[in-house]
C-alpha cells in the first residue's frame, strides 16, 4: 500500500509553559514540588535533572494536568491549569504528547492501534468504541511511524517489538497528537546505551525539525548536556539550578544531586 | 510530497474462522431454542411482587427453625470439606508428577476429571439409595465433589513448587516421604489452606441446594416447595436473612 | 582418602560450645487452629448438634442400594433417543447464557475495576450489586425464576446468566487491576475520555483473560444446566428428576455418561483455544 504525504507540518505553533509558585502536595502528605517558578519558551529543548524523588515526574505531570497543583498558577498554551475543568484538561492533553519510561503501550494490540491512541482527543467516543478511526487519522499515524522509522512494523503486536522499538512507537503515539509540547519522563531509563542515544536523537529531531517544545526528565548528566539546550535542576521539590547547558558544570550537578558526581551518573558511550 | 510505503495488512484467518464458528453456534442456539421470550416482559413485575412478599412481612416465628436449618447445611458443608480434605490430600501427592508411577497418576487424574464433570446433586442422587435421605448423604456428596477439585488443585500446586528445596532434600539423601515433608510441604502449605477454605465456601453454597432432592431437609425455604407453591416467600426471607 | 574417627570428632563442636538462640514463640497458634478444626468437626458430627453421622441407615440400605448402584454400570443405551432433545436444550441454555453473560460482563468488568472506573461511587454500587448476585446459588435462582416466569428453558437461561455474570466480572476485573496501568496513563495523557481509554488501552490487554473466563463459564454452564431441570428449568434435569423417582439408575448412568463426554470434549476444546491465547 502506498499513500501520499498530504498533511501540513505536524506542529502548527509550539507552546510555552509558565509556572508561578507552583506547589504540589499529594494526599499521602508528601510535598513533591515547593514554590516552583519557571518559564519555558516555545521551541525550547529542556532537560530536567534530579535524583529520583526530587519531583521531576511530578513537575512533568503537573504540566499536562495528570497531577493537580495544590497552589500557585500554571499557564500552558492558552490554558490556565489551576482552574481548568475536566473537559478543558482533556483538550489541553490532546495538544501535549507524553513519553514514559515504561513505554506504556497496550501490549496485546497492534502498533497502529497504539499510535491511534494519540488521536483520542480528536475522535468521537463512538468512533473509538467501534475502532473506526477516520482515514485521515490513520494517515497521521502512518506518517508519525514513518518519522521514527518504524512504519514496517505497523501491523505487529506491540509486545513483539524490542524495548527501543516500543519506545519509538510511543514517540509516534505522541507525534500522532500533532503536539505543541512533548513531555518525556525518563524516556531512556529502560533502554541499553546505543538505543538510548537513538531515542534521544529522535526527540532532538522532533524539537529541531518540527519546532515542538520538548521537556525531558533525565538523571544521566551526559545525556542532559548533549541533548538539551537548557537544564533545570530539581532537588527535594525545589529548583536549585536553571540555566544553559554550558553553565551546568560538574559542581552544579554535585549541588543538584547533593553529592559528588560519580561514574554511574553518566550513560557513557 | 513523499510517498509512504505502508506494509500490507496480514489477516489472521484462524481468528476470523473462530469468530464465524462462535457466531454461528450462538445464533443457532438462539434460533433453535424453544423459549417463550415474551414471558421476559412479565419478569420485572414478578420480581417486584416477590421482593414485596419476601421483605414486607417476614415471618419471624420461623426464624429459629431457619437458623437451625442454616446450621445444618453449614455442618453438612463442614463435614463434606473435612472428609474431602482427608481423602484428597494423599491422592493429590500420588497424582503429582515425580511421586508415583505413571498409571497411578493418570488414573487419579481421570478420576478427578470425572468427579468434576458430574454435578454434586447427581452424586447425591446416586448415593442416596444407599445412604438414605439424611444430611450424611449431602456431606458425602460434597466430600466426593471436593475430592475432584481439591485433588486437581493439589497436584497442580505440588507440581508448581520451586524445585530448589526438593533438589536440596534429595541431594542430602532424603527419602520420597522426607522430600514431600521438607521439600514440598513448606512451600505448598499456603496454597493448600487457601484451596480448602475456598472449597468450604463452595460447599456451603452447594449444601443449600442439595435440599432440593430432600437431602438435609431444609424445607422452610427449599426451592422445590417454593416453586410448587406450597412454600411461602415470607418464610423464605427469614431463612435468607439468617444465612 | 580415609577419614579417621578422630578427624570427624575434631570438627564437631562440643555441645557446650554453641549457643542456641531461644526458639521464637507463636507455634501454639497453628496447634490452636488444628484444635479448633477438630472441635468444630466433632460438633458437626455429634448426633445432637450436627448431622447424624450414623452408619445404621447405610447398613440398613446397603443391599437394596448397592443393587441400584450396580445398575449404573450397565447404561440403558436404548434410552438414548429420549435424551437427545433434553441434551440439546441443555446445550442451548448453556450457549445462550454464556453469550449474553459475556456481552453483559465486559462493560460491567470495566465498571468494577478501579483502574478503568475511577469513580468510587458508581464502582461501589456495581461491586455491591454483583456481590449480592454472586452469593446466590444458580439452582436457587432457577427455582425462584420458575415460579416467576413458568417452567422451561427461559428461567434456566436467566439463572445461568446471573450466575455467570458474577463469575466473569469478578475474574476479569481482578485481571484488570493486575494489569500494567501504563497504557491507561498514556491514554489519559493523550486527552482521551475514560470510555475511550478503556476501549483503546484497557480492552486489548484484558481480552485474553475475558475469553478465558468465558470458556470456563461455558464449561460450568454445561454442567450446571444439566441439573437446572430438577426445579423445572428445562434441559437434562427434567429427565434426571424423572429417572431418579423410579430409581432407573441404568438410565441415569446414560445421562451421566453424556454429561461426562460433553464436559470433557469441551475441556479439550477450550484447552486448545487457551493455548493460542497469550
Amino acid at each position: 500500500m502506498v499513500v501520499e504525504h498530504t498533511s501540513t507540518p505536524i506542529a502548527p505553533s509550539p507552546w510555552s509553559v509558565s509556572m508561578r509558585d507552583v506547589s504540589v502536595r499529594y494526599a499521602s502528605g508528601v510535598v513533591a514540588l515547593k514554590n516552583v517558578s519557571l518559564d519555558i519558551e516555545p521551541g525550547e529543548m529542556v532537560s530536567v535533572v534530579g535524583l529520583s524523588g526530587s519531583g521531576k515526574s511530578s513537575l512533568i505531570r503537573t504540566i499536562n494536568g495528570l497531577v493537580p497543583l495544590t497552589s500557585g498558577s500554571l499557564h500552558v498554551g492558552g490554558f490556565q491549569l489551576e482552574t481548568a475543568r475536566a473537559g478543558e484538561l482533556r483538550r489541553l492533553r490532546g495538544h501535549i504528547g507524553m513519553i514514559f519510561q515504561g513505554f506504556n503501550l497496550a501490549k496485546r494490540t497492534s502498533v497502529l492501534n497504539n499510535v491511534l491512541v494519540g488521536r483520542l482527543a480528536h475522535t468521537t467516543t463512538l468512533r473509538t468504541l467501534l475502532g473506526a478511526y477516520r482515514a485521515s487519522d490513520r494517515q497521521i499515524a502512518f506518517e508519525a511511524l514513518e518519522r521514527v522509522g518504524i512504519l514496517p512494523k505497523v501491523w505487529d503486536r506491540a509486545s513483539s517489538l524490542s524495548g527501543g522499538q516500543q519506545q519509538r512507537v510511543a514517540i509516534a503515539r505522541a507525534l500522532c497528537q500533532q503536539p505543541r509540547l512533548v513531555l518525556a519522563d525518563e524516556p531512556v531509563a529502560s533502554l541499553d546505551p546505543p538505543t538510548a542515544h537513538e531515542v534521544m536523537g529522535d526527540l532532538r529531531r522532533i524539537n529541531q525539525e518540527l519546532g515542538i517544545t520538548v521537556i525531558t526528565n533525565l538523571h544521566l548528566i551526559d545525556l542532559a548536556r548533549r541533548y538539551g539546550t537548557r537544564i533545570i535542576g530539581l532537588r527535594a521539590g525545589e529548583v536549585v539550578f536553571d540555566g544553559a547547558v554550558e553553565a551546568a558544570t560538574d559542581e552544579v550537578f554535585a549541588e543538584i544531586y547533593g553529592r559528588s558526581v560519580a561514574s554511574e551518573d553518566a550513560l557513557g558511550l | 510530497m513523499t510517498a509512504l510505503t505502508v506494509p500490507p495488512r496480514r489477516r489472521d484467518w484462524r481468528r476470523s474462522t473462530a469468530m464465524i464458528v462462535v457466531g454461528a453456534v450462538v445464533i443457532g442456539a438462539f434460533w433453535s431454542v424453544d423459549v417463550a421470550w415474551g414471558r421476559l416482559g412479565e419478569l420485572p413485575a414478578q420480581i417486584i411482587r416477590y421482593l414485596w412478599l419476601m421483605f414486607s412481612d417476614p415471618d419471624w416465628s420461623k426464624l429459629p427453625e431457619a437458623l437451625a436449618q442454616t446450621w445444618k447445611s453449614v455442618a453438612m458443608a463442614w463435614v463434606g470439606t473435612v472428609l474431602g480434605i482427608i481423602v484428597s490430600f494423599p491422592l493429590a501427592f500420588l497424582a503429582a508428577r515425580g511421586f508415583s508411577p505413571a498409571p497411578v497418576r493418570w488414573g487419579l487424574r481421570l478420576l478427578f476429571a470425572v468427579i468434576r464433570a458430574v454435578p454434586e446433586i447427581i452424586i447425591a442422587i446416586v448415593i442416596l439409595s444407599v445412604t438414605g435421605l439424611t444430611p450424611l448423604t449431602g456431606a458425602l456428596a460434597l466430600a466426593i465433589g471436593s475430592v475432584g477439585t481439591l485433588g486437581k488443585w493439589g497436584y497442580e500446586a505440588i507440581e508448581g513448587v520451586d524445585p530448589g528445596p526438593i533438589e536440596a532434600t534429595r541431594a542430602s539423601g532424603g527419602t520420597t516421604a522426607q522430600i514431600l515433608r521438607w521439600g514440598v510441604w513448606p512451600s505448598a502449605t499456603p496454597d493448600f489452606i487457601s484451596f480448602w477454605l475456598y472449597r468450604f465456601e463452595i460447599n456451603v453454597r452447594s449444601s443449600a441446594v442439595l435440599g432440593l432432592i430432600g437431602v438435609g431437609e431444609s424445607v422452610t425455604c427449599s426451592p422445590r416447595t417454593l416453586s410448587f407453591g406450597s412454600g411461602r416467600p415470607s418464610e423464605c426471607s427469614s431463612s435468607w436473612w439468617s444465612s | 582418602m580415609a577419614v579417621s574417627a578422630d578427624d570427624t570428632t575434631a570438627v564437631r563442636p562440643t555441645p557446650s560450645a554453641v549457643t542456641v538462640p531461644a526458639r521464637p514463640g507463636g507455634r501454639w497458634k497453628s496447634w490452636c487452629a488444628v484444635a479448633v478444626v477438630v472441635l468444630i468437626t466433632a460438633i458437626t458430627l455429634s448426633p445432637q448438634w450436627g448431622i447424624d453421622f450414623s452408619l445404621v441407615a447405610i447398613a440398613r440400605n446397603w443391599q437394596n442400594g448397592t443393587d441400584k448402584i450396580l445398575l449404573l454400570l450397565v447404561p440403558d443405551w436404548g434410552f438414548f433417543p429420549r435424551t437427545v432433545p433434553a441434551l440439546a436444550e441443555t446445550l442451548q441454555m448453556a450457549v445462550i447464557a454464556t453469550a449474553v453473560a459475556a456481552a453483559v460482563s465486559l462493560p460491567l468488568s470495566l465498571a468494577t475495576a478501579r483502574l478503568t472506573n475511577p469513580n468510587a461511587i458508581t464502582r461501589g454500587i456495581a461491586r455491591t450489586v454483583l456481590n449480592v448476585v454472586r452469593s446466590i446459588p444458580d439452582l436457587l435462582y432457577a427455582a425462584i425464576l420458575v415460579a416467576m416466569v413458568g417452567v422451561g428453558a427461559l428461567p434456566g437461561i436467566i439463572a445461568l446468566l446471573l450466575f455467570n455474570v458474577g463469575i466473569i466480572v469478578k475474574m476479569v476485573s481482578e485481571s484488570i487491576e493486575a494489569n500494567d496501568p501504563g497504557a491507561l496513563e498514556a491514554g489519559r495523557a493523550a486527552g482521551g475520555t475514560q470510555l475511550q481509554i478503556n476501549r483503546s488501552a484497557a480492552l486489548p490487554d484484558i481480552l485474553p483473560s475475558f475469553v478465558n473466563q468465558t470458556l470456563y463459564v461455558l464449561e460450568l454452564n454445561v454442567r450446571a444446566s444439566s441439573v437446572l431441570g430438577l426445579v423445572g428449568a428445562g434441559g437434562l434435569g427434567l429427565l434426571i428428576d424423572a429417572v431418579r423417582t423410579f430409581y432407573r439408575y441404568d438410565q441415569l448412568s446414560l445421562i451421566i455418561v453424556e454429561i461426562l463426554i460433553i464436559v470433557m470434549a469441551l475441556d479439550v476444546l477450550s484447552n486448545a483455544v487457551r493455548r493460542r491465547l497469550v
